[in-house]
């Protein structure tokens, strides 16, 4: 609108003032509107070609690596991850998985990582698999010393800007034929505001399964 | 030889300057006299009954509080109604029924689902989303009043223009959006009632229709009922 067409030069501020008054009056942020819970996503990816039911034994790491860019890259084992590591354990044994010691063969092995980047910017990942953040977890780890680890494309997602968990469920009983890969055929994410909480891991864990019908031995 | 020829242009460029600096010329609007009628008036009247007709001012604002509602695939993306907008006008009214000018305006539909899974190929989310849209029409508008002479005035208008659409969908506290602009089109019905006896201020309601081609993610077109209510003003 051209102003310049008014006589009064008072009109044109009085009419940019409330123009910019209304305009940040009206909006409504959604950041603004989201408990910690509201945050948290819970996301699921899983190899289609699958029968889960095929594996009986599994086996968990002991600690969690964790991946930051500031605390640069190691493995921890706080109050949060313990609680995390027995909630897997207790939601894949009732799903009829029986644990086992990694040296006894398991049918499948289940690596945590917590991710905990500061980014001053935004930052956007390509996708998920090409995720230059996961295998962190040395495939040797699993006594498949030389393998590496191979990661089906899938599902693109969102920027990285807090701490979140990833939870990687690997086929070690068919890695030979997999042309020694140590295919991941399960993965959950756990993201949002707070997520290593201790007293918000139970459920998140329980989230994660509960969307994930398919992980059953029957 | 040269010079003979510049001599008679140069006197006669003094020549014109000097008298134009005497000239006086009027543009509109003419200084008021009571003894001829305004340009503006289409009729014999004298200055003072002219004067109390909306349409011989030129520039006709208006600035109004929006409520909106979306519709069709959009209002299966959010199917709250929005009372966070508004929408102003400038009209310039060309005679007593016809006035046009350029419109525009805001508002910002939301809804917060609660916590679903979205299920995909191999792939499951749960979230809280929340959907946005936010649009900010500018039309140019035609305005067509059918009575000038009572204390209201019922009016129809078109508006044809662009309207950017800002859609958002929020997974979480994770935001994917997508902004883009839109033809728009929007008929709408109103009535002006002026406080004054001079009517150059009152109340403006409005009600219609808007709609945009838009094609993105689950959202086929923009399209949305609106009411607004606020207040013109004539400015000289």
């Amino acid at each position: 609108m051209k102003y310049q067409k008014f006589k009064s030069a008072k009109w044109p501020i009085l009419v940019a003032i409330t123009f910019a008054g209304l305009w940040m009056g009206c909006q409504k942020d959604p950041m603004n509107n989201l408990s910690i819970d509201d945050t948290h996503l819970y996301i699921t990816n899983y190899d289609t070609t699958v029968n889960f039911a095929n594996y009986k034994t599994f086996s968990i790491v002991d600690s969690v690596a964790l991946v930051s860019n500031t605390q640069g890259n190691s493995r921890e084992l706080t109050p949060a991850d313990q609680a995390l590591l027995q909630a897997i354990i207790s939601q894949m044994q009732s799903r009829g998985y029986v644990l086992v010691d990694k040296s006894q063969n398991p049918d499948l092995a289940i690596n945590v990582t917590k991710v905990s980047n500061l980014y001053t910017g935004v930052s956007i990942y390509p996708g998920y698999w090409d995720n230059p953040l996961y295998g962190y977890w040395d495939p040797f780890y699993w006594g498949y010393y030389g393998y590496s680890y191979y990661f089906p494309p899938t599902y693109q997602f969102y920027q990285v800007n807090q701490t979140y968990y990833t939870i990687d469920m690997l086929d070690l009983k068919n890695a030979a034929k997999n042309n020694n890969q140590l295919k991941v055929i399960w993965n959950a994410q756990i993201r949002g505001e707070a997520v290593d909480d201790p007293s918000a891991v139970n459920a998140e864990i329980q989230a994660v399964f509960n969307q994930s019908a398919y992980l059953k031995t029957m | 030889m040269k010079t003979i020829f510049r001599i008679p242009f140069i006197l006669l460029v003094i020549g014109l300057s000097t008298i134009s600096g005497y000239a006086q010329v009027f543009y509109p609007p003419y200084p008021p006299s009571p003894y001829r009628p305004h340009p503006y008036s289409r009729h014999n009247d004298d200055y003072t009954t002219y004067s109390n007709r909306p349409s011989n001012h030129p520039l006709l604002f208006s600035l109004n509080y929006n409520v909106s509602g979306l519709l069709g695939s959009s209002h299966d993306y959010i199917g709250k109604v929005s009372p966070r907008g508004w929408n102003a006008s400038l009209l310039y009214p060309i005679n007593n029924h016809w006035a046009v000018g350029l419109s525009g305006g805001y508002q910002d539909y939301y809804e917060k689902l609660p916590r679903q899974i979205y299920h995909q190929p191999g792939s499951d989310i749960s979230a809280v989303q929340t959907h946005v849209i936010e649009t900010i029409p500018i039309l140019a508008t035609g305005q067509y009043y059918f009575s000038s002479e009572k204390n209201f005035h019922p009016y129809v208008s078109l508006g044809v223009g662009i309207n950017n659409i800002n859609y958002q969908k929020w997974w979480g506290e994770y935001e994917e959006s997508h902004n883009s602009w839109n033809f728009a089109v929007s008929p709408a019905v109103g009535l002006q009632i002026p406080f004054t006896k001079s009517q150059t201020v009152g109340l403006n309601v409005q009600a219609g229709y808007a709609y945009s081609p838009y094609n993105y993610n689950d959202v086929k077109n923009v399209s949305n009922w609106f009411g607004q209510i606020g207040l013109f003003a004539q400015l000289k």
